[in-house]
């Protein structure tokens, strides 16, 4: 990465974006931050981000979120191409250890939303598709049906149970030994 | 959750990461029902969440051959922790009248195959059975079978279906050993069809002269004196303490254990077989509790991504090493054969429901 091609980055990470809420609020964002979306990291290769790029999917209080995000794991990304290129001593592996360690703690913090603001964030990390923010908030919900009875799941995300008694006896019936 | 749009709801069940968590959580509604029973869905999650062990069958450890044959036994369930299914669905209890010897003889993934022999007759009868969901299939020998000397049965994966099943009560089949005059043949009973014969290349070693080492990834290895050198290789010492068996990646794997030293071998490159790990056993197993010192070990079990061994001069003492991360600890006597049981993929999912 320290080649020739590490000057025009230099220039094309300062290069800044503008991003464009549901609610018609303006975010600037560098290229480095905002190509962490592989749908606008598309839509700067076609060129098509003069005047902002409008995401009418996405509130502005949930799109402050994901950019919170994708600053900090842009940094991220930037840390590790610069520490992959010549330094690889003890040192600079602890500082990398460090840094992810903080990154694990600033993801934990991050998910420390209602579900509401949870499941807005796994809409706009679909649509915008950033693999790491989408795992991360999936993998949340994931988590929390681990161990749980249908009931309890239902009564976590207000799920409307539609499953007549007998379809749900039919269910239970088959797999009978995941129920005890 | 209503308005998590249906890829989505998928990207969060894919990462549910327990079967039995996934199951339950297929009751939940409609919607969730028929995303995690869609074939596509299904062929995902296994590829992300191979179904896990949840213990071993063994027949009762202490008895011969013989006595296993005359006396009215049943084989012994012991669970691997974490316990993730309740215990007594694992019973075989649905099986035996409790006439006859049953005695486990292998097993793949959810199914385990067991021998039944009558008490007064010699009469022998193989049965296929899925324990958790209690189904089970008696599979007489072929009928041109008499004759023959019975070496066992091994089960093996059916068709690999759209869901990334490969064996289950609809889909599996059955190898049968046999043996007559210098002639080693085999016979394989396909669910949902018949029995298949065909004989082993008579080039191949004979079973007779050899001894077999164990099975891994659907090989049954053996031991021919004389002719193995990669064995003599590997080993170069006590050529009867080793064996074959698969790690916990399901991979095949040589154990020899000779005096103090233990060592693995895997194909590493998919080919060539070398060292992959070694421990010294006093060094292993010095710190547990009831240990005493002694310097010769014997392979008494063969596990799946484990063996037990039995140190054998002055006091005896049992241990398991793991093939993982090749810690030992102590444990009980289980006989030779250990049939490690899975949950079923895939589940059953079956109920239609009205959308």
């Amino acid at each position: 990465m320290a080649s020739a091609g590490s000057g025009d980055e230099k220039a094309a990470a300062a290069a800044m974006i503008t991003l464009i809420s549901s609610d018609n609020e303006k975010f600037e964002v560098t290229e480095a931050t905002a190509t962490l979306s592989q749908t606008i990291r598309h839509m700067i290769e076609d060129g098509c981000t003069d005047g902002g790029v409008p995401l009418p999917n996405v509130t502005s209080k949930i799109l402050a979120r994901v950019i919170e995000y994708c600053k900090k794991h842009a940094t991220a990304a930037a840390g590790e191409e610069g520490s992959s290129s010549s330094f690889s001593d003890a040192a600079f592996l602890e500082v990398d250890r460090a840094f992810l360690e903080e990154l694990e703690e600033f993801d934990d913090a991050f998910l420390e939303v209602d579900r509401a603001t949870l499941f807005d964030l796994i809409l706009a990390a679909n649509y915008l598709d950033i693999k790491g923010l989408l795992n991360l908030t999936c993998q949340k919900v994931a988590d929390s049906v681990k161990g749980k009875t249908p009931e309890q799941i239902r009564e976590m995300y207000n799920i409307v149970n539609d499953l007549t008694p007998e379809e749900e006896a039919e269910i239970r019936r088959e797999t009978q030994w995941a129920f005890e | 959750m209503d308005v998590v749009d249906d890829d989505a709801l998928v990207l969060v069940l894919e990462r549910v990461d327990s079967h039995v968590s996934l199951i339950r959580a297929a009751a939940v509604c409609k919607r969730w029902h028929s995303a995690i029973a869609d074939a596509a869905f299904l062929r995902r999650y296994r590829s992300l969440h191979a179904p896990p062990a949840v213990g071993y069958y063994h027949n009762p450890p202490g008895l011969s051959e013989t006595a296993l044959l005359l006396c009215p036994c049943a084989p012994v369930f012991v669970p691997s922790p974490p316990s993730i299914v309740d215990a007594r669905h694992f019973s075989l209890d649905f099986l035996s009248g409790g006439e006859g010897s049953w005695r486990v003889m292998d097993s793949r993934g959810s199914l385990v195959v067991l021998t039944v022999t009558g008490l007064r007759t010699a009469f022998t009868e193989n049965v296929v059975c899925e324990p958790l969901t209690q189904r089970y299939r008696m599979i007489h020998l072929p009928p041109d079978s008499d004759g023959f000397l019975y070496l066992g049965p091994f089960l093996l994966d059916g068709e690999a279906n759209e869901v990334g099943g490969g064996i289950s009560m609809s889909n599996f089949r059955l190898l049968c050993l046999f043996h007559s005059n210098g002639v080693t043949c085999t016979s394989i009973f396909t669910a949902g069809s018949s029995w298949s014969e065909k004989s082993i290349d008579p080039m191949a070693p004979s079973i007779q002269h050899s001894r077999t080492l164990g099975h891994a990834s659907g090989s049954l290895y053996f031991y021919v004196e004389g002719r193995s050198r990669t064995l003599t290789v590997l080993d170069g010492s006590n050529r009867y303490n080793c064996c074959v068996t698969e790690g916990c990646d399901g991979q095949p794997r040589i154990i020899v254990v000779f005096d103090n030293a233990m060592k693995v071998f895997a194909r590493l490159d998919g080919t060539e077989w070398a060292l992959e790990k070694k421990i010294l056993l006093s060094e292993a197993i010095h710190s547990l509790p009831g240990y005493q010192p002694g310097h010769h070990h014997i392979i008494q079990t063969i596990g799946q991504g484990f063996i037990i061994l039995l140190q054998g001069s002055g006091p005896t003492y049992t241990f398991s090493v793991n093939l993982e991360t090749m810690e030992a600890a102590p444990a009980e006597n289980m006989g030779q054969i250990v049939s490690q049981c899975k949950l079923p993929w895939p589940p059953a999912l079956h109920v239609c429901l009205d959308r």
